[in-house]
This record gives C-alpha cells, structure tokens and sequence, in this order.
C-alpha cells in the first residue's frame, strides 16, 4: 500500500508497510524464549492456579458420579469463591511482573520504535508476549493437573477400578476434559489480558525519546 | 536521487524549572545519496539531537526536514514509523542492543518488522556478518561480546534493511583501531552503493573521507569543510 504525498514541484510516496501478525507472533515467541527464566515464576502461579481449578472441578464430577452426590448451592458458592480468588492473584502478580517488566523494558520499547515499529506494533508483541505466557501456564497446569488427579485416583482405588471406572464413564470424562480446557484456557487468557492492557498500553505509547533517553 | 533537506530548523527545550534552552537554531542541510556529512561539536552541542529530528524522533520546534521532497516534521506517528523501516538506519553510540536477544536476534529485528522472509532474513544476517567480521559471534548475547563486536552487531542492525541515510552518533568512539577501520570499510562500500551517511564523530578517519564537515557550536552548524562537487551529476567519493 501506498500514500501519495503532494508537495509544489512533484509527487513522492512513502510506502506503508504493515507488518503481519504472523511476524509480530515470532518477534513476540523469540522474546518469551530468550526471557524464559524472567517469566517462570508467573508460569508457575498460573499453573498451580489451573491445577487447583482442575482438582476441585475434578472432584465434584467423581462424587457426583460416584457417590451420587448433589452439589448444593453452598459448595457451588465455595467453588466460585475458591477460582475467583486464584484469578484475582493471577491478575495481581500478572500486573505487578509487568509493571516491573515494563520499567525494565522501556529501552527495548525505543529500539523497537526506531527500528521501525508502529506503537500498535509494540503493544501487540508485549500483548502476545503476555498471552503465550498465559498459554503456557494454563497447558502446563492442566497437563499437571490431570497427572495428579489420575495418580490420586490411583492411591485410593488401585489401578483395575481406575481403568473400570474410565471405561464406564467414557462420556463423562471426555466432557471433563474438553469443557474444561475449553473453559479455562479462555478464561485465564481474558484474566492475563486485562491485568496486562495497562502497562502494556502505557509503554507503548511513551515518546520514543522517553524510552531511550538519548541526550542532547 | 534521494536526499534529505533541514530547513532553517530550531530546537528548544522546556526546562523542567520553566526557563527554555535552544538548542538548535536555523539548521540548513542537505544530504544526498553517497554523500558522507560529519557533524562535530563540543559535548551537548545538539548532535544527537539532529540526528533524531532527522529520524523522526522527535520534531523540530521550527523548520522542516524533508526526504525527498517530503516534509517529515508534519508526517503522523505512523507514517514516521515506516519512514524509519524503510529509509533511515540509526546507530547509536553505545550500541543499545536488545539485552536479552543474540547477536542474530538482535540484527534481524528491523527485517522482522518489515515481514522479510526467513530466509532471505538469513541470507542478509550473514552477508552482514562476513562484511562486519561478527559470523563467530552470532549466536552471542550482548553481554558475552567486546564493545567492536556490540558496535558492529548495531552497525548490522541499522544496515539490514538497506536504509536510504545512515545516522550515526559517534560510531568508533568505544572501538579499537582494527574495528574501527572495519566500521569505516564497511560505511564506504555501502556509501558506493547508494547509501547517504550523516555522522556525528570527531573522528579523523571519516573527516578525511567526509564530503562536507560542519561544526555544531552554540547552536548553529558552520561548515568548515566542502569537497562536494556537482552534487546532480554525482558527489565526490
């Protein structure tokens, strides 16, 4: 795409280059690989969070099944109580690593500016950035989570009643599985993106002069 | 033929105690392709700072530069953006390279964000490697690398995208002889190539080499140096 730009003598044009999401998703996956270490602590907290989320939703489904247990409107308050504040510790440690991240970052902000990149350009590679880690919490702890489910189940009732029980409830536990990954991955993904819009805005939109603090 | 043309630019600063600093005042220039313009001054002269208003960083309080014919000072965020992946490479002086990236990374940042493919991306990283003597180190992190190597890796950066002008800010003033001999090659051959340079540097090595050379002092930029001739018919290398 092209802007034509009338000047007195003649007609010039800059091209205007608009760079793929596709580039902004390996700028931003480069950047997760090379800061890994930075971001383990958040993919940990995000992690316990789906895993605790996954074993109180992986009970409730086995004492229904099993013991033909009614969930009563006080466990479903308990529940929702229980992943609100999970989410709301995920949002509060999210916010404050990325305000940290941020600060830390501004120079790299500036880089990214000079070297061509439209302010929107910047908040999608940090927003992807945050997302990819979210994502990778949210698979982390959901493949952990289902390991220690299974292994309890397990402990408590050996490994031929586990085997039976999996067979007879085929339908219930692949509902499990799809409806909470369905659930949760969405979920937390919305949770990281919220609590990471307002750093993430803030710094892309500083002057670049700001960012880099170039003197005179 | 492109160039760039300051027109009668001024800078003032606003001071966070009210009080105003001039910084620049009616700058005329012009720079054309393969031309080599070096700019020297006394520290906080106001270099660095026409090198930004020249990259679009940040715009002059009066005046206007324009790229062929383009006055970039009026240009939105936007547009000034591709205007610097396209047309403009910036090297600063201490290098400013992406902490966490290597030495590739590092490189292929503006080809990324141009959407080059990978290979061609590849091709490009290693011409510039072989050219600039940095192959060995490519896959370095900033920190695991000496001031030459850093210095080339940005000097890489601002090339890859084979940028109209070069704006460098005192590019072999943390360099050994040997890299600094390098750094000169390399700008030269891709001077021969189309490439318009403006460096801010007292430097010898460049003066020697410059077209023109202006000093920067109180405000003003005063040539001292024209070996420039018939500019339309092509400049003196």
């Amino acid at each position: 795409m092209e802007t034509k730009v009338e000047t007195s003598s003649s007609t010039f044009m800059i091209e205007k280059n608009k760079q793929s999401l596709l580039t902004l998703i390996s700028i931003a996956f480069s950047n997760i690989r090379s800061r890994i270490n930075r971001y383990i602590i958040i993919i940990i907290g995000i992690s316990l969070v789906t895993i605790l989320v996954l074993i109180i939703r992986g009970y409730s489904l086995i004492l229904v099944i099993v013991e033909n247990f009614q969930i009563n409107e006080s466990i479903l308050i308990y529940n929702t109580f229980v992943t609100v504040i999970c989410l709301g510790l995920v949002s509060i440690s999210v916010i404050s690593t990325f305000f940290l991240a941020i600060t830390e970052r501004m120079e790299e902000i500036g880089l990214y500016r000079t070297s061509g990149a439209r302010s929107l350009d910047v908040f999608l590679i940090f927003e992807i950035e945050t997302l990819g880690i979210g994502l990778i919490g949210v698979i982390l702890g959901y493949i952990i989570g289902l390991i220690l489910l299974l292994v309890d189940l397990i402990r408590r009732w050996g490994v031929d009643v586990t085997v039976g029980f999996f067979e007879r409830h085929q339908i219930e536990v692949m509902s499990f599985l799809v409806t909470n990954l369905a659930l949760l991955i969405p979920f937390i993904l919305c949770v990281v993106f919220i609590a990471s819009i307002i750093p993430i805005t803030i710094a892309s939109r500083m002057k670049v002069i700001n960012t880099l603090e170039l003197r005179i | 033929m492109n160039r760039l043309d300051v027109k009668d630019v001024e800078k003032i600063f606003h001071e966070p105690d009210g009080s105003k600093l001039q910084i620049l005042s009616n700058i005329i220039l012009t720079i054309h392709e393969k031309e080599l313009i070096i700019i020297k001054g006394p520290s906080g002269s106001g270099k660095t700072t026409l090198l930004n208003i020249l990259a679009g960083l940040i715009r002059p309080t009066a005046g206007s530069v324009y790229f062929n014919g383009i006055d970039i000072s009026q240009l939105k965020l936007k547009q000034l953006a591709t205007y610097r992946l396209n047309h403009i490479g910036y090297l600063f002086q201490h290098w400013n390279l992406f902490p966490f990236l290597n030495a590739r990374e590092n490189i292929e940042i503006p080809a990324r964000l141009k959407s080059l493919t990978h290979s061609i991306r590849k091709k490009k990283v290693e011409e510039l490697a072989t050219f600039l003597g940095i192959s060995d180190r490519l896959n370095n992190r900033p920190d695991e690398m000496s001031g030459g190597q850093k210095q080339r890796v940005a000097l890489a950066r601002a090339l890859i995208n084979n940028p109209s002008f070069l704006l460098a800010d005192e590019p072999t003033s943390n360099v050994d002889t040997q890299t600094r001999t390098n750094i000169v090659n390399v700008l030269q051959e891709k001077r021969e190539n189309g490439l318009g340079l403006l460096i801010a540097t007292h430097d010898p090595f460049f003066e020697e080499l410059a077209d023109k050379v202006y000093i920067l002092e109180k405000s003003t930029l005063k040539i001292i140096k024209n070996d420039s001739i018939n500019i339309a018919g092509g400049v003196k290398s």
